[in-house]
């Protein structure tokens, strides 16, 4: 495909996934409150309800726009990306319905939304390093494959505790993948990516402080395994991992203080005390988790955007390291 | 940027660089170890196998240990201050 031919496909791709999030939210921000479908805010005085899930309205356009791709391209890894996404949202909109109550199952649900990649052989057993290139990994990568998707996905849904920390994470952290990606010969992959992008952005404009919508788990899930379905089958693994680092430790910092995989609304010792002046202070319980946003407050209390622009600062400064590592990839 | 960051990013950056050095030592280090040299019998591959995985086993849990312990001395020095 030629230079113009790959501009208009990423205009396009980025064009309706945005345009689709931004109505289908605006439609859900409007529509959800009616039916009874709200949550409260915790990190705000008074525990104003807000609309949820948004999950849907991302889930779709990830999956219209990504099926429209496949028609295009005619490449089974962008029909795997599309599948990871619909089996992890869908375990998403089952948790934000019935809620799993044991923490165990949902993690376990989420290797299913693995099995598209394996099934469909979108994988390729030489992850790329950086500086010393492919290592053959033929027995370990496909167990990689499965247990990746829960962990990414779970990793992401355990950044949607503030408004507008998901969405905006989602969007800084999804650069390097496109930059690593455009710096590699066939640019399919790079144009699958464009979606996420663009839905996370038009999400944020609802989910930004203060919030008119939550995207639920079936949002956060479905985010968290499209973005790992393109780190495999566009073969940017190492670069995600980089991106992604703060979601990765906050999970495995949580995890290492709560010992065990948990439920978050079942976590009895709040990591976060809300302030008579709305502000958030970190907990001083030593048994409360070790999360990131408590571990940003620990200094002294903030302001719930201070907090994410803090949040957006750390993906940032993650994201940039992520761009040395594919730039000791694929250019050294 | 305030200086309240500084440290997170420093834990960043720490596991960015052990997941550089620690893919480089077990791609580069210990994936090439051959103690047997010339034996291609089962039980010296077997073993052979064994130590290279026992060895990328402890490198992946200091890891875990060092990241562990970052996190343990960021929060205690905070909640002790």
């Amino acid at each position: 495909m030629d230079l113009f031919g790959l501009i208009i496909l990423i205009s396009f791709s980025f064009a309706l996934a945005f345009s689709l999030t931004y109505l289908l939210t605006l439609t859900l921000v409007k529509t959800l409150p009616k039916k009874g479908s709200v949550v409260e805010d915790y990190h705000k005085q008074g525990k104003p309800k807000v609309a949820w899930p948004g999950g849907p309205a991302i889930l779709f356009s990830l999956v219209v726009v990504e099926s429209i791709l496949y028609f295009i391209y005619g490449d089974l890894r962008i029909l795997s990306i599309a599948l990871v996404t619909v089996i992890a949202g869908s375990v998403g909109l089952i948790d934000d319905r019935m809620k799993f109550n044991r923490g165990i199952i949902k993690p376990g649900l989420l290797i299913l939304a693995s099995l598209p990649i394996l099934l469909l052989r979108t994988y390729d057993f030489h992850p790329i390093f950086p500086i010393f290139g492919s290592v053959r990994l033929s027995i370990v990568y496909p167990i990689l494959v499965l247990l990746a998707v829960p962990i990414v996905s779970n990793a992401t849904n355990m950044m949607d505790v503030l408004n507008g920390a998901l969405s905006s994470f989602m969007v800084i952290t999804t650069i390097p993948l496109i930059f690593a990606l455009a710096l590699r010969p066939d640019h399919t992959i790079m144009v699958a990516t464009i979606p996420l992008i663009a839905s996370s952005l038009a999400f944020y404009i609802f989910h930004r402080y203060p919030s008119k919508i939550f995207p639920g788990d079936s949002g956060s899930l479905a985010l968290g395994a499209m973005f790992c379905a393109i780190a495999i089958v566009g073969r940017v693994e190492i670069v995600a991992v980089m991106a992604i680092l703060p979601a990765i430790l906050n999970s495995f910092f949580i995890l290492s203080s709560i010992k065990g995989f948990i439920e978050h609304r079942n976590i009895k010792t709040r990591p976060t005390i809300l302030l008579p002046d709305s502000r958030l202070a970190a907990s001083k319980n030593p048994s409360a988790p070790a999360t990131l946003v408590r571990m940003i407050l620990i200094d002294g209390p903030l302001s719930e955007r201070e907090v994410v622009s803090d949040i957006f600062k750390l993906s940032a400064f993650s994201a940039f390291l992520a761009v040395i590592t594919a730039l000791a990839t694929w250019c050294v | 940027m305030r200086s309240r960051l500084l440290p997170l990013m420093g834990i960043i950056g720490v596991a960015w660089l052990l997941v550089f050095l620690g893919s480089y030592i077990i791609f580069h280090l210990i994936v090439p170890i051959d103690l047997f040299p010339g034996r291609t019998d089962y039980i010296f591959t077997f073993f052979n196998s064994l130590l290279k995985v026992t060895l990328s086993t402890v490198l992946s849990v200091m890891w875990i240990l060092i990241m562990i312990k970052l996190r343990d001395i960021y929060i205690k020095r905070k909640l002790s201050d």
